[in-house]
């Protein structure tokens, strides 16, 4: 009596109905996307199984420079460096007293007792 | 006393000298040696006279000198230490020091001739194509004049030491770097040859820079190295030579000279032998 009052017509009662057919159908989908059954397979993570471990020991198992083998951090040819002329004066104390200093190639030295006959 | 090394007439010389101004005098009387009498200066004395047109040759008395030394060796050595090999040794590729000597494709088969040449006074008289080569002599000689004139008191170029040290003690190198023998020269000289020491290729021959003049080619000997004590550098330096190209009867002939005072020959097998006279340290 009341759906006859509030739906007078034919035509306006299956719209009601329909309308409300379909706010079930989809609310009940809406419900199964937002909860999975209990009873679902729950599905594998790569979540490790122990605890986090603290920050020092990530540091500990740091890696490492390797002992053998070449490590090339960076590689950039570069022409070589002029030579350089190196001039190197050697000044070394003669026989002949305090301030005598010898010439370059000579040396003060203890008496030669022993030499060599490579052959020539 | 003071002690130097430098560089000389190809080889290292090492001076023993009471002071400074002594050491000197001696690398500066190397130096000149080595300016007249190399083969390889296109100035030196040396070059001139090989290169002068004729065979008659006026010297200077220095070169008159050493000539002179060079024919009273080789008449000492039967003719086996020629001072006139010089055209054979370049022949043979050391026509450039022996820093610039390299391996060469051919062996030189043709144009040696035994050399032809004599001193009477100041003059050389040479045959066609005669080169001389003081190398050897030339060395002995710087060594014996440094010590004889009071400028050093011993003196090491290459295989040749000069000596007026009591105490001087001589190391014959062998040819593996080892110590064949150590002698106890005191005052005197020694020298060594060696035909291990330079050597190159020609072809597939192995050439060295003592030519046998019977051969006019690098000697074929059994003999790697030969060690002779003598009076002077000089005399040493023949006598070394001789030996080593004599081979077999080289200690045997060193024996009978009257000029030299004991012998050593390194063999190919490093078979060590000397002569009874030669004095050996430990």
């Amino acid at each position: 009596m009341i759906i006859k009052r509030l739906f007078p017509t034919r035509w306006a009662r299956i719209t009601a109905w329909t309308a409300a057919a379909i706010a079930w159908v989809v609310s009940v989908l809406a419900t199964q996307t937002v909860a999975p059954s209990a009873a679902a397979t729950p599905e594998t993570t790569d979540e490790p199984t122990e605890a986090i471990a603290p920050v020092t020991q990530a540091v500990e198992v740091m890696p490492t420079a390797p002992e053998d083998g070449l490590l090339i951090i960076r590689f950039t040819p570069a022409p070589p460096p002029p030579p350089r002329v190196i001039t190197q004066t050697v000044v070394v104390q003669g026989s002949g007293g305090a301030g005598s200093a010898a010439p370059p190639g000579f040396a003060p030295a203890t008496p030669i007792t022993k030499v060599q006959s490579t052959g020539s | 006393m003071i002690g130097t090394t430098f560089r000389a007439m190809g080889t290292d010389v090492v001076v023993s000298a009471k002071n400074k101004a002594a050491a000197q005098a001696t690398k500066s009387l190397f130096e000149r040696v080595e300016a007249r009498c190399s083969r390889f200066r296109d100035d030196s004395e040396l070059t001139a006279m090989n290169l002068a047109p004729g065979d008659r040759v006026e010297l200077s008395p220095f070169m008159t000198n050493l000539i002179g030394i060079a024919a009273e060796l080789r008449d000492r050595t039967d003719g086996l230490v020629d001072a006139g090999l010089g055209a054979p040794l370049a022949a043979w590729g050391y026509d450039r020091t022996f820093e610039e000597v390299t391996d060469r494709d051919l062996v030189p088969t043709r144009g040696l001739e035994s050399p032809d040449w004599r001193l009477e006074g100041h003059t050389l008289i040479r045959g066609p194509g005669v080169a001389i080569d003081l190398g050897g002599i030339a060395k002995g000689w710087a060594c014996d004049r440094a010590v004889d004139d009071g400028l050093a008191i011993m003196v090491s170029a290459g295989g040749d030491v000069r000596s007026v040290d009591p105490d001087l003690e001589v190391e014959i190198m062998a040819p593996w770097d080892g110590v064949a023998a150590t002698v106890p020269l005191g005052a005197g000289a020694l020298a060594t040859s060696s035909i291990t020491r330079r050597q190159w290729q020609m072809g597939k021959t192995t050439a060295h820079h003592l030519i046998d003049p019977r051969t006019l080619a690098p000697a074929i000997t059994p003999v790697l190295t030969a060690s002779v004590v003598a009076a002077t550098a000089v005399e040493a330096e023949a006598g070394a030579k001789s030996v080593l190209l004599q081979g077999a009867d080289g200690l045997a002939w060193a024996r009978d000279q009257p000029w030299i005072d004991g012998a050593l020959v390194v063999w190919q097998d490093r078979s060590i032998y000397a002569t009874k006279n030669l004095k050996v340290s430990a």
